[in-house]
């Protein structure tokens, strides 16, 4: 089976390097940066280093749980990933390989698949991984008890499962899945111990009992989660550099929200591995000693404001073209990455392979133009400059987390806004309590970003049953609906292609939502750090391979 | 003696009252104490101009620009630009439109529900007295801007949470000494007369009591001044005052705070803001104190 | 002397009580029902069996004065409940980051009280004199700079610029020697002007001209007679200083990015995590009072006229 070609470059294939793209080496060169990769070139080429030893890393959001099956942030995914395993991963071409599955096929109509797993393989609880396990872990998401999100909307069709031997497992889907690979590497799908689900219950996702080279030690809520090697680990995967036991016995991933104080124990060593450095912080790390610039164009979604098309004044159609319009998208991408990241254009990130280049063409920075929309669709301008149609004044909201950046980001648009006549009002809060806002539909603008290799993850936040879930902007299309649930079951890559291009051209003249930058992850580790590997995604690094140089 | 002579000796024009010869005293030894007619010089001129802003302001507060991102001190922009390309000073000036205000109005309430608990206190005693007392012993265990934390908590972030926690937290202050100087006059012989006479007690409290408290409080309320803008300021600087896009110099040091190496003069500015203006007013009280009356300093 | 101590710990303990009120009181002033807004918190949703839930779990559903004496006798253990957002308790919460905070406080209150000793006793001796006037300019500066501001210029200066330091964080003495002059300035601006004032009282006492007239040197009238009277308000003022500090320490630690109790309250109150907010709130009060009296009765060894009183 052809599951499509992504068309990123696959020249550098396991490193922390990312997708090259002229922009990128553009900004680069503005930048002054001679390189964008650090002296790490391939740990192919160099022997381990300690067999012991720890590294810290540091993330910018919190978590609320480790159950793979209700994990909604990124730092849960990323601690997920040395946690837990799934049945299959993706090489940098897209092409599924084994991990806990070793093969399998489909039936003729796509809508069985039988997968061969691993044997020999024990979770951390020393339970055996078999059929059984997966069974339970895929039924477990699809119980509402677990309120699984991300986890729920991976699966896709699947509907249940037959454990034929403990070595095979039979998956039934009410329709055929194409993303199925790519979905099913996914962390939020990894497989989990039903016994450690049993014995911990509602607690699980403090315990989080897996197969992977690492184990779950403890959890400092707000302030770390410290894993330990799985010393009984046996390797599954086919894309690591060595066999055996992951090197470093001791992986930390600390909870530092603030970029400063973030960058600021990287420099002073309390770190050793920091995500998301502020752009204009990334040019003197470049030049800096102790520390060296990770950058990687991870695919996926760009990082986009929904609009919400339920909620006036953005439930009027002229009023989300006028935004479009009415957004310089280079000062955003210049305040929130010092336009290290190129402008996007639509809901798909340029880097990924269903990327429909035409939405370029609907829309510009054209201030005039989002005047004229408004005052033709009856919006006129206001005593105070606000417009206004049929006495209700266009009052935009948006609940933010408590992110400068953001925030940043945030007052250029609403500058922006109300030159066109739009009024904006920021409110800054946690991020739980402006999520819940964007979930209750209350936003006009939610901001997010996301990362997958498939498009189908459009189906995330556009596919009218995601709404309540991620899809903030509330948007209800019929055909996108429709589009999106036949893109998911076919498996022809051209048919999908073209499915997915009509989505995003749809989505985008419906201007359900404001693309901003494809964001350009830049992070940053210690100097001697070596053997961070990117999984396909390119966002999330994997320890397995990571040691120190000594 | 000759007519002529007697019409100029008048014997019953009545003295300079005591009250003017005080306000007279008042006056020359202030004015003689040159740091604080400076300080009351500059205070007046930072009002000025706060005042003035709209016309004096060459920018407006939320004027974006973003081809000066980040651009240093220059002619077209005095003291520089910040991130969304907006001018420094003009932020500056209006961000003294708010950050003054909340100082006042939170020495404001602080003085109301001083005078009121303070004169309840100091004038009624016993139970009145202790009860109160303990109450702003309560309140005094906690570190003013942990107080103001506290009402933070209960009311939520915004500028106007700012003045009520700030002049909540100095209440107990302004008590303590409204209420020691009722306690020097409850027992002197004008009120006693006064009580006999039969006025009420809450006319006696007003009218003769009170007054005495006012140069002290009057003191106070000028350095608690300088003190409330440095606390709201704070609170602003750790998040919970204004809000974005509001210019309040404490938030805009806060905002500042991630561009402090690449560009330093969004904190200076706003930072020597606040030192002129609490300076000024420091020393605008401190004449004031000693002026009043010399015995205090 | 006795009752001096027993009168001081008696009132000690009813402001205790009544920090313990009001500390309580601050989760039901806010506005909207507690059990709600801490059900929105969580991803579960807001149904209304959830927010039931949480309400008993929490014993809100009890009377108020049984929620408060369930609150005084918990904190009394030292069970100052879980935070609501990470469910970890708040008493250890506290206590892992106290070190940190305990460490620059204690720092600061050094170099305030040092340097404020110093300069207000040089200050009073020289009175008049160019050195009395910039030691009064001095210290209106610490009382008129604020702390986050002189932070960060500092910070500019010394680790941006000159390079000399690091940034933040971290241990050691060069970590935390800015943080401790920024707070400790703002506490030598207080005890200098303090302590020049009681010393200028004293020196125009009586006694001292006796002593002067009996042909003693300076250094001498200093150390014998004026130091230990100079002593008693700077002694008083450790009480009001530490909780200038504790709410100091709150803007500088997150100024130079420590760990600390100020930055974990700022975080609790950003998070509404209201248990946490009340847990910190009453540790600072706690602190304070118990402070407060350990000076009163050590006024007992220090001036002798309460000890016969």
């Amino acid at each position: 089976m052809d599951w499509g070609q992504p068309e990123w470059d696959h020249r550098h294939a396991l490193l922390e390097r990312p997708i090259s793209r002229r922009q990128m080496l553009k900004s680069a060169a503005a930048l002054g940066a001679a390189s964008v990769f650090g002296p790490v070139v391939s740990a192919r080429a160099q022997g381990p280093g300690k067999p012991s030893g720890k590294v810290t890393a540091a993330m910018y959001v919190d978590i609320t749980s480790l159950d793979p099956g209700a994990t909604v942030y990124i730092p849960g995914i990323l601690i997920l990933k040395s946690l837990v395993e799934t049945l299959v991963e993706l090489d940098d071409k897209g092409n599924p390989r084994p991990r806990l599955a070793t093969n399998w096929k489909a039936s003729p109509d796509g809508k069985v698949w039988t997968f061969r797993l691993r044997e020999g393989v024990r979770f951390h609880d020393g339970t055996p991984f078999d059929a059984e396990a997966v069974k339970f872990t895929f039924d477990r998401i699809l119980d509402p008890a677990t309120k699984s999100q991300t986890g729920a909307s991976l699966i896709g069709p699947y509907k249940a499962s037959e454990v034929v031997d403990p070595q095979t497992i039979k998956m039934t889907f009410s329709d055929p899945y194409a993303p199925i690979f790519a979905n099913f590497s996914n962390p939020v799908l990894g497989i989990v111990s039903p016994s450690a689900v049993k014995k911990y219950g509602a607690d699980f996702g403090e315990h989080p009992i897996g197969t992977g080279p690492y184990m779950f030690k403890e959890w400092v809520h707000g302030d770390h989660v410290t894993l330990t090697r799985y010393d009984k680990y046996v390797n599954t995967s086919t894309l690591v550099h060595h066999k055996g036991l992951p090197y470093l016995d001791t992986v930390v991933v600390r909870f530092i929200l603030d970029h400063q104080t973030r960058l600021a124990a990287l420099l002073a060593g309390e770190i050793d591995f920091m995500f998301n450095v502020p752009a204009l912080d990334s040019v003197n790390l470049r030049h800096d000693p102790r520390a060296r610039v990770v950058q990687t164009m991870f695919t996926g979604c760009p990082t986009v404001q929904h609009v919400n098309r339920q909620l006036p004044p953005t439930n009027d159609l002229a009023v989300a073209k006028a935004i479009q319009f009415a957004v310089n998208r280079d000062v955003i991408a210049k305040i929130g990455t010092q336009s290290v990241s190129p402008v996007a254009w639509g809901p798909l990130k340029s880097s990924n392979w269903g990327y429909n280049p035409q939405v370029k063409t609907l829309y510009r920075f054209d201030p005039e133009k989002a005047k004229q929309l408004l005052t033709e669709a009856g919006w006129v301008p206001g005593p105070n400059g606000i417009r206004v149609k049929n006495g209700q004044e266009a009052k935009l909201v948006s609940a933010t987390k408590d992110d400068k950046l953001v925030i940043s980001e945030l007052e250029a648009m609403q500058g922006m806004l109300r030159a066109v006549g739009l009024d904006l009002e920021i409110k800054v809060m946690a991020l739980a309590a402006s999520e819940e806002l964007a979930r209750q539909g209350k936003n006009s603008l939610s901001r997010t970003n996301w990362w997958g290799t498939d498009p189908d993850i459009l189906t995330t936040f556009y596919h009218s049953k995601s709404i309540g879930g991620w899809n903030f902007g509330y948007f209800k299309n019929d055909e996108v609906d429709r589009l999106l649930d036949t893109g998911r079951a076919t498996l022809e890559p051209k048919k999908r292609l073209e499915i997915y291009n009509r989505v995003q051209m749809l989505i985008m003249e419906q201007a359900a939502v404001l693309p901003l930058y494809d964001w350009v992850a830049i992070n940053a580790a210690r100097t001697g750090l070596q053997g961070i590997r990117f999984d396909a995604t390119k966002y999330y690094p994997e320890w397995y391979d990571v040691t120190w140089k000594s | 003696m000759s007519a002529h002579a007697a019409a100029k000796v008048d014997d019953r024009a009545p003295l300079p009252s005591k009250r003017a010869r005080r306000v007279a005293a008042f006056y020359r030894l202030f004015a003689r104490n040159r740091s604080a007619v400076t300080g009351g010089v500059i205070v007046a001129l930072v009002v000025l101009i706060t005042v003035l802003a709209p016309m004096i302001a060459p920018y407006s507060y939320n004027q974006q620009d973003f081809t000066q991102y980040l651009t240093p001190p220059s002619r077209a922009h005095l003291l520089g630009t910040d991130e969304q390309g907006r001018d420094i000073l003009s932020r500056v000036i209006y961000g003294g439109r708010l950050s003054l205000p909340i100082g006042i109005i939170a020495v404001a309430i602080a003085t109301v529900f001083g005078f009121l608990f303070g004169a309840l206190a100091g004038y009624f005693g016993s139970w009145v007295d202790a009860v109160v007392m303990r109450w702003m012993d309560v309140m005094l265990a906690f570190p003013t801007i942990l107080l103001a934390l506290a009402v933070i908590t209960i009311l939520g972030p915004g500028v106007i949470n700012v003045m009520i926690a700030v002049g909540i937290s100095s209440i107990p202050f302004y008590t303590r000494v409204v209420r020691s100087s009722v306690l020097t006059v409850k027992h002197m012989e004008y009120v006693t007369a006064a009580r006999a006479v039969g006025c009420s007690e809450v006319r006696i409290v007003a009218r003769h009591v009170l007054p005495n408290s006012f140069a002290p409080v009057m003191v106070l309320a000028t350095t608690g001044t300088a003190a409330a803008i440095i606390t709201s300021a704070a609170l602003s600087f750790v998040g919970l005052g204004a809000q974005p896009p509001i210019p309040e110099w404490g938030s805009m040091l806060n905002t500042g705070r991630d561009y402090l190496r690449h560009a330093p003069w969004m904190t200076t500015f706003p930072g020597l803001a606040i030192v002129v203006t609490v300076v000024a007013i420091n020393l605008l009280g401190d004449g004031l104190r000693d002026a009043l009356d010399p015995r205090l300093s | 002397m006795a009752s001096y101590i027993a009168q001081r710990l008696l009132g000690a303990i009813l402001v205790l009580l009544g920090v313990s009120v009001f500390v309580f009181s601050i989760l039901h002033l806010i506005p909207g029902d507690v059990a709600s807004l801490l059900a929105a918190r969580s991803f579960a949703g807001v149904s209304p069996e959830y927010t039931a839930r949480i309400r008993h779990q929490l014993g809100l559903d009890n009377p108020l004065w049984v929620q408060y004496w369930d609150f005084l006798r918990k904190a009394l253990l030292g069970d100052l409940g879980r935070s609501f957002y990470t469910n970890h308790p708040v008493a250890k919460s506290i206590f892992e980051q106290f070190p940190a905070t305990l460490e620059l406080t204690g720092a600061a209150l050094a170099i305030g009280v040092g340097l404020g000793l110093f300069l207000g006793i040089f200050s009073a001796i020289h009175h008049n004199t160019l050195i009395d006037n910039l030691a009064m300019v001095f210290s209106l500066g610490g009382l008129s700079i604020p702390i986050f501001w002189s932070g960060l210029m500092l910070i500019y200066l010394f680790s941006v610029q000159l390079n000399w330091l690091p940034i933040t964080a971290g241990h050691g003495w060069k970590t935390i020697i800015l943080p401790a002059t920024v707070l400790g300035y703002d506490a030598a601006a207080f005890v200098t002007r303090m302590v020049r004032t009681s010393v200028l009282e004293v020196l125009r006492q009586d006694f001292v001209r006796t002593a002067r007239a009996k042909g003693l040197g300076q250094p001498l009238i200093v150390f014998r007679h004026v130091l230990k009277p100079a002593m008693i308000p700077t002694i008083t003022l450790i009480g009001l200083l530490t909780g200038r500090l504790l709410g100091g320490a709150v803007v500088v630690e997150t100024v130079f990015a420590r760990q600390g109790v100020g930055r974990l309250a700022l975080d609790a109150i950003q998070y509404k995590d209201y248990f946490l907010v009340q847990g910190i709130v009453l540790l600072a009060a706690v602190i304070y009072v118990l402070l407060n009296l350990v000076v009163d009765v050590s006024y007992t060894w220090l001036d002798p006229r309460i000890r016969f009183q």
